[in-house]
């Protein structure tokens, strides 16, 4: 196994291709914490996540022979993973259409530091918002996508994904007001 | 690039916080996922090998089902043929078969047993009854005209194969020789002959069929024609033909052809032609028509008797499929692995192989190849025995999963055996082109087990401590198209099945294994 770590990225493509499970087991082994993480923000839940991840995983084994390399493997897995987590949310999308909602109203110029939250906070917090609202905020916030990609990539308009992406902001802004109240009521019976 | 720059201008500080935040973040997922992944490729490795031996199957079960098919019709053409001819032989009393082979004494009696036989009315039997009295009269002559007997088979032949117009000018050149080379002929009888035809003609003109009246004026004319031994035909002169044909040619010149036709037909070069058919239906094309039909593939020709000389003949042969084999504990490399693999070095990847889950693997599609020597025997005219000794290797494998304690890279089980096929080949289509059927059985005996990973393998052979029988028998079924190429040599594809009568350990009683393979033969030809 650790001789299959040591494989440099392309080898170990090329061994995958071929069907080599052990070298299948190593890129699985390399790869797979860095795309739960990608997949947890878009679950609603751990063992949703694993779904994808699993699904994802065969996904990449199977068409594996079409990566040429042009961009980054992390970067082509993170793609096929995120595609994997939007084709399962898409039936729910189906079912609950996205469409304009208001904002929050929260003000903008409220700062507030992300660094004072663990992690599996922050996932929890995304965890929690509205299908719509989860998938539009990951793919703008944190992958990058603008709006209109975002729209071509769900099958909704533009504005429905800017004011979907303003409702999770104000969401999260909110969450993130509460647990810090939270952490400081914790902080108050410390002392 | 204007749109990157408006998404970073719509991007906010709040928003790269979040993405900072995520990235190079990792959460280590439960095992059950790396198993589950493991598990779905195996699944979808044994669906590809599934889709291989679908197609494998389908090609020779294609192949089989056409070859029965095919040999289903042909034996059916052959029985219906068959019979249509035992019925035109034998149906009638037997008259064909009596006159097939005429005594030059017996000639007179049989062609009035003849009449008699084939006799529709009393009518017939009365004219039969007096010519009787005028045969030994004629038996001379009928002697004296044996030899011109002879000479009409031929020319009836000739006959039968062309047109009625054609065969109506042939026998007026008949008759004409005759009338030259037989000058001397039985007037008497002749008359007889012209009284029985008018006499019937005028009766028949009462009725309105003109064409059937005339028909049935000719089969009755005819018989004294046959009792009296072509007295019509050796008539003194050609006006005298004329004039006893006279009634018959205003109905239908044809069928005057057809009414001496008829009598003579009962010779024996044309002994299997349907004679009652012509008497009642004499119209030629009818005869044509009313033959037994058998597909040209199945008629003997001068080629089969080239394809006789392929008496006995060596190939050498090899064959690659795949195979599949029963689930459960008759599944061989779990099987054997429980079995033996307690008695190996402690620790090592077989022996933790033995702690595999109870379920025991997946089975995936094995692959299957085989190579050897075959002799073929021409029995009969188309049926061949064929055999002759062949290596045969069965090879299965098994996901990794199943064996975690194993390590990476799969338990590989390996059969080998020496295989003894005797195989019944019946040839379909023995020309240049052949296709036989080859059902049989094989006496495999086995020779070693093979265990193996990627790293290290152990063998299990025969004998009485192995867990595998010795002598295990298969069931066989192939298919084989042929071509000869030259005088010595043929080349043939083969693809069969083999279907395992008993599993190969001794510990399981149930569950078989089936190969589908496709395989090629050269033959060389003994002369």
């Amino acid at each position: 196994m650790k001789i299959a770590s040591m494989q440099s990225e392309s080898d170990l493509v090329n061994q995958c291709v071929k069907g080599i499970r052990t070298a299948q087991q190593a890129l699985y082994d390399r790869y797979c914490t860095r795309l739960m993480a990608v997949c947890l923000r878009y679950a609603k839940s751990t063992a949703e996540a694993e779904d994808i991840l699993q699904e994802g995983f065969l996904k990449i084994f199977n068409s594996l022979k079409s990566f040429r390399f042009e961009s980054s493997l992390t970067t082509w897995m993170t793609r096929v993973m995120i595609n994997t987590a939007l084709n399962q949310q898409r039936q729910k999308l189906y079912m609950l259409p996205m469409v304009d909602v208001e904002d929050a109203g929260l003000k903008e110029d409220e700062k507030i530091s992300l660094s004072d939250f663990h992690l599996s906070e922050l996932v929890k917090m995304i965890q929690s918002l509205p299908d719509g609202c989860r998938m539009v905020f990951n793919l703008f916030a944190i992958e990058g996508y603008a709006h209109k990609e975002i729209g071509e990539m769900l099958g909704i308009s533009e504005g429905t994904s800017k004011s979907q992406y303003n409702r999770a902001k104000s969401l999260l802004r909110a969450k993130l007001e509460h647990g810090k109240k939270d952490y400081a009521k914790l902080g108050e019976i410390r002392i | 690039m204007e749109r990157r720059i408006m998404q970073n201008l719509e991007r906010s500080e709040f928003d790269e916080q979040w993405k900072d935040a995520f990235a190079g973040a990792e959460v280590t997922p439960s095992t059950s996922v790396w198993a589950n992944v493991d598990r779905g490729l195996a699944v979808a490795d044994n669906t590809n090998g599934k889709r291989r031996i679908i197609f494998y199957q389908r090609l020779a079960a294609a192949c089989v089902l056409f070859a029965v098919a095919a040999g289903a019709f042909g034996i059916y053409t052959w029985k219906r043929s068959e019979s249509r001819l035992a019925q035109l032989n034998h149906g009638k009393g037997g008259g064909t078969n009596a006159i097939a082979k005429p005594q030059p004494a017996e000639k007179s009696s049989l062609a009035q047993n003849q009449v008699v036989a084939t006799g529709d009315s009393l009518e017939e039997k009365r004219i039969a009854k007096s010519n009787s009295e005028k045969t030994n009269e004629n038996a001379a002559q009928s002697e004296a005209s044996a030899e011109e007997k002879k000479v009409l088979p031929q020319n009836l032949a000739s006959v039968a194969t062309n047109s009625p117009t054609e065969r109506a000018t042939e026998l007026t050149s008949v008759e004409k020789s005759k009338e030259l080379e037989s000058p001397s002929m039985d007037k008497k009888l002749s008359l007889q002959a012209q009284q029985a035809l008018a006499s019937s003609s005028s009766e028949n003109k009462k009725d309105k069929d003109n064409d059937e009246l005339n028909t049935n004026a000719i089969s009755k004319a005819s018989l004294p024609v046959v009792a009296d031994g072509k007295s019509v035909l050796n008539a003194s002169s050609p006006s005298e033909i004329r004039d006893a044909s006279t009634p018959l040619k205003a109905g239908n010149e044809n069928k005057t052809t057809d009414a001496r036709f008829t009598a003579n037909v009962q010779l024996p070069a044309l002994a299997l032609l349907p004679t009652a058919e012509v008497q009642s239906e004499p119209r030629l094309t009818e005869i044509y028509r009313k033959l037994p039909f058998i597909p040209a593939v199945f008629m003997k020709d001068t080629k089969s008797e080239k394809m006789k000389h392929e008496k006995l003949w060596a190939s050498v042969t090899a064959a690659s499929g795949a195979y599949t084999e029963s689930t459960g504990s008759s599944y061989n490399a779990y099987a054997a692995t429980k079995i033996y693999a307690s008695g190996l070095q402690a620790n090592s990847p077989i022996s933790n192989a033995y702690t595999a889950p109870a379920t025991g693997p997946v089975p995936t599609v094995g692959r299957s190849y085989s190579y050897g020597v075959i002799g073929g025997v021409r029995l009969a005219d188309r049926w061949v025995l064929q055999t002759g000794v062949q290596y045969l290797n069965q090879t299965m494998g098994s996901s990794t999963s199943q064996y975690a304690n194993y390590g990476s890279g799969g338990l590989i089980s390996t059969n080998e055996f020496v295989s003894v096929p005797v195989q019944a080949g019946y040839l379909l289509i023995n020309k240049k082109i052949g296709w036989q059927l080859n059902p049989g059985v094989s006496t495999d005996f086995f020779m070693r087990n093979t265990l193996s990973n990627q790293q290290q393998s152990v063998s299990q052979g025969a004998g009485e401590n192995s867990p595998y029988r010795t002598v295990n028998f298969a069931g066989l079924m192939s298919s084989e198209f042929s071509y000869k190429l030259g005088k010595n040599y043929r080349l043939s594809l083969v693809p069969g099945m083999r279907y395992s009568f008993n599993p190969a350990l001794k510990s399981t009683t149930t569950g078989s294994a089936i190969a589908w393979d496709v395989g090629f033969r050269f033959r060389y030809i003994f002369r």
